[in-house]
């Protein structure tokens, strides 16, 4: 393998890529545990079955499928208000790990849920197909994917549209200060836990559309989301629980290290990587890199 | 917590309860011989072994998402030193559970500063490391992804129902010893040292508690529980130990079995096991395919937001007795 300009440069593009994807699914995340303190693990669950509507929308109606993401993306966003109001709400001030166990036993339903409907059409893996899978620009040193380009757009547009929303409007500054005081939230007059639904509406959202994206540029199945759901969740540690900037400088960092890491120490490590990398940072900053809830 | 309470709480009679599940597991020895309903049951006390160690690490404060960790490490090291030393299963069982100890001293030395979601995800993380370590820089030793067979733990030209019939009587006993140690140790001084540090540590402190000291103590233990489980396991059920038992799965079994039956009571880990696995058995065959995970999944979310403090507070208040005074504990 040469250790050329232009390898490097691709390794640098696909970091990006996996990066963006993180970005989305540890800023859902993040925004959820700003204002509930509560992680969701079944949100790798929440991405896959956004893949699997986006491919489902574009067949049956034949529309692009960077259009159907649109309704997988809003339908997932109404799941996830209806986890919370049955699933979540109720344990409000029970241990916090019973949290954990409800993700799981919402990993079980969801990850079964599909593939009940997933196994008998793709048996093991699909992929979204776009009109542009076989197009490429030419930069000089690297070809880029088109799909990887309107990937990154998507993901940057929704991104910086988010952080407008929390920080220049009346809804945003709600979230915001719920997420810093609740209970002051509350006594200022704001419905908290529409807060709470609207919130994990809006994760469980951009969860599907980060699944969407990552089923355009790689296979899955009904399993491939656990794994890069644990990783968001290192990412948001990684960043400070609670930090919108932290998920999203953090999303970066873990999409480019550990496709460096895996470029020059082998696929083996690829998971191991990411973890040593978090365990570094709490080892010098216990609070992760930005404080919780900023 | 008062002079007269902490007393309250140490008088809990602990061995007529283990000596009950002693007989009752004995009944049903004697009594089943239906090989599968062994295996269940078997695996039921294993397990409850290994959700037992998670327990008492969970009483001071220190919620492993990564226990697998230990699990894997007993396993390892116990089959390794029967298979390439020549140790009996029995003895190596016992020895190779001292490398999960000094992996669960290590992580919580560097964990010291980590509390609740940190530190559940850095113990995470140490199970993706590890299992790296075990399939690279030791996969001479380990076999890499094909991993080794183990070595029985009961041999030597016995029938085949007659070792089942032993396994399950070993992980019995094994359960009730672990069962002891943890009520003993809950109940001990020690034990709330690490219920105060669970509570507050900054106030544990300050009341003179050795914070560093206990929890580094509760994970070592824990670690060596655990591995005790992973290597009975390995030496009886699997006969065989791979990689994947470093997986997400096998850190998940122990806090599910944990919470449903009741967090941070001796007694739960056991009644979690046993009402989760023999529910589970039962749906996998009853329902089939996918359709038996949602139910199950959907099962698991109705016990948690219905019964937040586990089926055994459940059971005590149905009973009527000691209900109050468990529930404030289980809090």
């Amino acid at each position: 393998m040469g250790l050329d300009a232009a390898s490097l440069l691709q390794v640098l593009v696909w970091g990006l890529v996996v990066g963006s994807i993180y970005v989305l699914l540890a800023t859902g995340l993040t925004l959820i545990f700003g204002v509930m303190k509560l992680v969701n693990f079944a949100h790798g669950e929440l991405m896959m079955w956004g893949a699997f509507l986006t491919i489902l929308i574009a067949q049956s109606t034949g529309v692009n499928p960077y259009v159907a993401m649109i309704g997988s993306t809003a339908a997932v966003g109404l799941l996830g208000v209806a986890i919370e109001r049955l699933g979540f709400r109720p344990l409000r001030g029970t241990a916090k790990i019973n949290e954990i166990f409800l993700s799981i036993a919402l990993i079980l339903v969801l990850q079964n849920a599909l593939a009940r409907f997933f196994v008998p059409y793709f048996r093991e893996n699909a992929q979204i197909r776009t009109p542009y899978a076989t197009e490429y620009f030419s930069l000089g040193l690297v070809n880029l994917r088109y799909d990887f380009v309107i990937l990154l757009a998507v993901a940057w547009a929704i991104t910086f549209g988010l952080w407008f929303v929390l920080f220049h409007t009346a809804p945003g500054r709600d979230v915001r200060a719920t997420s810093q005081n609740r209970a002051a939230a509350l006594l200022m007059g704001i419905d908290v836990r529409r807060i709470d639904m609207l919130c994990f509406g809006i994760g469980s959202a951009l969860a599907a559309l980060a699944g969407s994206l990552y089923g355009v540029v790689n296979p899955f199945s009904p399993y491939a989301g656990t794994i890069p759901a644990i990783k968001a969740f290192a990412v948001i540690i990684l960043g400070g629980l609670g930090s919108v900037p932290g998920a999203v400088l953090g999303g970066l960092l873990y999409g480019v290290v550990e496709s460096f890491g895996t470029f020059f120490l082998g696929g083996s490590w690829r998971d191991a990587i990411a973890f040593v990398l978090l365990i570094v940072v709490l080892m010098v900053r216990p609070q992760g890199i930005f404080r919780e809830g900023a | 917590m008062s002079r007269a309470a902490a007393a309250r709480v140490r008088r809990r009679r602990t061995l007529p309860v283990a000596l009950a599940m002693l007989v009752a597991g004995g009944v049903v020895a004697a009594l089943v011989r239906e090989q599968f309903v062994l295996q269940v049951l078997t695996y039921v006390f294993i397990f409850a072994i290994y959700a037992q160690s998670w327990n008492i690490a969970a009483h001071s404060g220190q919620f492993s998402l990564g226990h697998a960790t230990f699990l894997g490490l007993g396993a390892y090291a116990s089959v390794l030193l029967a298979g390439r030393l020549g140790l009996p299963a029995a003895v190596a069982m016992f020895v190779g559970p001292l490398l999960p100890a000094l992996a669960g001293l290590a992580i919580a030395r560097l964990c010291l500063r980590l509390r609740e979601w940190y530190f559940g995800m850095v113990t995470f993380g140490f199970t993706a490391i590890v299992q790296v370590l075990v399939v690279e820089p030791f996969g001479g030793l380990t076999n890499r992804w094909d991993g080794l067979d183990a070595a029985p733990l009961w041999a030597g030209g016995r029938a085949i129902e007659t070792i089942a019939i032993l396994n399950y009587l070993t992980a019995l006993a094994l359960m009730v010893g672990s069962y002891l140690l943890a009520a003993r140790l809950m109940n001990s001084k020690s034990g709330l040292a690490l219920a105060a540090i669970h509570d507050n540590e900054v106030v544990a402190a300050v009341s003179g508690v050795n914070v560093r000291t206990h929890r580094l103590m509760a994970m070592t233990l824990s670690g060596y529980v655990a591995g005790v489980a992973g290597a009975l396991n390995s030496h009886t059920l699997t006969r065989h130990i791979s990689p994947g038992i470093f997986g997400i799965e096998d850190s998940i079994w122990p806090l599910l079995y944990t919470i449903a039956g009741g967090l941070r009571i001796p007694e739960g880990p056991i009644l979690g096991t046993l009402v989760v696995r023999v529910f589970w058995e039962w749906a996998l065959r009853a329902l089939g395919g996918f359709e038996s995970l949602v139910v199950i999944g959907l099962a698991l979310a109705v016990i948690v937001t219905t019964f937040p403090q586990g089926l055994y507070v459940l059971a005590a208040r149905a009973a009527g007795w000691a209900g109050p005074r468990l529930a404030r504990r289980a809090r």
